[in-house]
């Protein structure tokens, strides 16, 4: 287990304050990306006074910006929940853009087609493709099987690709 | 497995080097599936470029709000948490242990055990003062055996079991629990000694249990000394000292110990064989003594011997009657023994009428209702008072949390 984890399990508080500033960017582009970056900096903040509270729970089983990522994946949801957000909102990830020319795909016809996706999808979409996270990770912060991870993402790209080619299997 | 399933995999590399190397081959061979990858290396690669990234903000906020203490731990809080927890303990405690402290109930038994002990001394006092005794016949006991329980009496005080009765009466009684095991009953087939003892139960129908012992005592060759029944608010309690051969002391102590639920015993015993032994010696010698006056007298000539002889003669002949008496009331005592026994009956619960449960519920809830609400006014009236205890640590703490959040 990382040093400061366990400096911060045995309750100190620099090596608190040291892990929320180590973690914040990452932890907060996850939460923007979820719930818009103003709810955004309410989940981030959440997710850290819930890391504070609940470190002592944390058993190292997975990596700490993992298990962290697991808190903040829970913040976010139960936010929208509340605040009646629209879970994944294209424009929190996606940039739509203007300079389509250079692009290998439409990038307006890409917004569609990820508009498209269900939210499951475009979850995994989003935390693979934009957050760079490994199929065990998604599968450890979302609590579901790595092989869901794998058929989310494979059908996700599936639909993806028949929304823009009209093609597929 | 269908190779385009794993396309996705295989192009992020979380496929096995066996199943990434089939996906590999099925690419070379398969021009479709080799376009249909090409397509999807394509679509990672533009939403990777096409991704937001979002400006950082509120990095100080997140550190103070982890910095932070949540509500429930703050000073003012806790105080006021240990307040309550406090009052949350006595509220139970007090509907728990409505008596009082927290051992009470623990002791309740023992405590009526006691009560039944204290009342056992008095044995026929209660009943003669009670406007509803009923009058039960005494039997008058024979006069050289109260003589003989008398002086018998003040020895059997100084016997380790001899706490219970001395000559039929209840010294301080050494009550046992209900729970423990009955007092073993000594052994005393080869010696003359003299038991008595006494016993609480606790039965269904006094009435009915008295009349039961007044036939087992009878059974046994024994007789009732004393009974009466005192009837007090619907509780019935019957006393009755009890007469039976020795021999069957025991037994009788074991059948009344089955009629209900023993609440006290105390059983005692005073060894007199030492007595009897002690008064027949000395009967032997006086006899002796009285044969050889007599020799005497039969050979006397002068008749002032003869007149000195006959005097003394006649002191040893009274002193014979008299120890031999004694020596017959002590053996009369050892061969019968008392028991005296206190019947009680517990008070029968009122029979439900079938409608009764509405009224009972009503009675129920408010009652519990304005207890629960002196509870709580005695609870606020305690924090209210203590006040100049507590108002100042309070204020400290807080105003110490605020210097310390400013800081």
């Amino acid at each position: 287990m990382d040093g400061l984890v366990a400096q911060a399990q045995k309750g100190d508080r620099g090596a608190m304050d040291r892990l929320v500033c180590e973690h914040y960017a990452r932890v907060y582009r996850f939460c923007a990306r979820r719930v818009g970056e103003a709810a955004g900096q309410d989940a981030a903040q959440e997710t850290f006074v819930t890391m504070v509270k609940s470190i002592g729970k944390y058993a190292g089983r997975s990596s700490f910006p993992t298990w962290l990522l697991g808190v903040a994946n829970r913040t976010c949801m139960a936010l929208a929940r509340k605040r009646r957000l629209e879970p994944m909102p294209l424009e929190a990830w996606h940039d739509g853009g203007t300079d389509t020319e250079s692009a290998a795909i439409d990038r307006v016809a890409l917004a569609q087609a990820l508009r498209s996706l269900s939210p499951e999808h475009r979850e995994v979409v989003v935390m693979h493709e934009v957050e760079g996270l490994r199929y065990a990770e998604i599968a450890e912060i979302l609590d579901v099987p790595e092989g869901t991870v794998k058929s989310r993402l494979h059908h996700a790209f599936l639909n993806m690709r028949k929304q823009l080619v009209g093609g597929g299997q | 497995m269908n190779e385009r399933d794993d396309l996705k995999a295989y192009l992020d590399g979380e496929l096995t080097e066996t199943r990434a190397e089939e996906v590999r081959l099925a690419l070379e061979r398969d021009p479709d599936l080799r376009e249909e990858y090409t397509f999807m290396k394509l679509l990672t690669k533009e939403i990777q470029s096409s991704a937001k990234e979002p400006e950082v903000k509120g990095v100080d906020g997140a550190r103070a709000a982890a910095r932070r203490r949540p509500w429930f731990l703050k000073p003012p809080a806790l105080l006021v948490e240990g307040i309550a927890a406090l009052f949350v303990i006595g509220l139970v405690g007090s509907t728990i242990f409505p008596d009082g402290g927290f051992g009470t109930n623990a002791t309740t038994r023992s405590l009526a055990t006691a009560e039944i002990a204290k009342k056992a001394p008095t044995f026929g006092a209660d009943a003669a003062a009670s406007p509803k005794t009923e009058a039960a016949p005494m039997v008058e006991k024979p006069r050289e055996m109260a003589d003989a329980e008398a002086k018998t009496g003040k020895d059997m005080a100084k016997a380790p079991l001899s706490e219970g009765l001395n000559g039929g009466r209840v010294n301080d009684a050494v009550t046992t629990s209900p729970a423990s095991p009955p007092v073993a009953v000594p052994n005393v087939s080869q010696r003359d000694v003299v038991k008595n003892g006494s016993l609480g139960v606790k039965v269904k129908d006094t009435k009915q249990a008295m009349q039961e012992v007044t036939d087992t005592v009878r059974a046994m060759g024994g007789f009732v000394e004393s009974s009466n029944v005192s009837v007090n608010d619907s509780d019935t309690v019957g006393y009755m000292a009890l007469r039976v051969p020795a021999s069957s002391f025991e037994t009788l102590v074991n059948n009344v110990r089955r009629m209900g639920e023993v609440m006290s015993e105390a059983l005692g015993g005073q060894d007199v064989t030492g007595s009897i032994a002690d008064m027949g010696a000395r009967l032997k010698v006086l006899r002796g003594e009285e044969e050889s006056y007599t020799q005497m007298l039969r050979q006397s000539r002068r008749l002032q011997d003869t007149l000195d002889l006959r005097d003394r003669l006649s002191n040893v002949r009274q002193q014979i009657e008299s120890i031999d008496a004694q020596k017959r009331a002590l053996a009369g005592v050892a061969s019968m023994s008392t028991l005296n026994v206190q019947f009680s009956q517990p008070k029968s619960e009122p029979v439900l009428k079938p409608g009764d449960w509405f009224g009972d519920a009503t009675n129920g809830a408010t009652k519990t209702l304005l207890e629960a609400g002196r509870t709580i006014i005695s609870g606020a009236l305690y924090v209210a008072i203590l006040s100049p205890i507590w108002a100042p640590v309070a204020l400290l703490v807080w105003w110490a949390a605020r210097r310390r959040k400013a800081a």
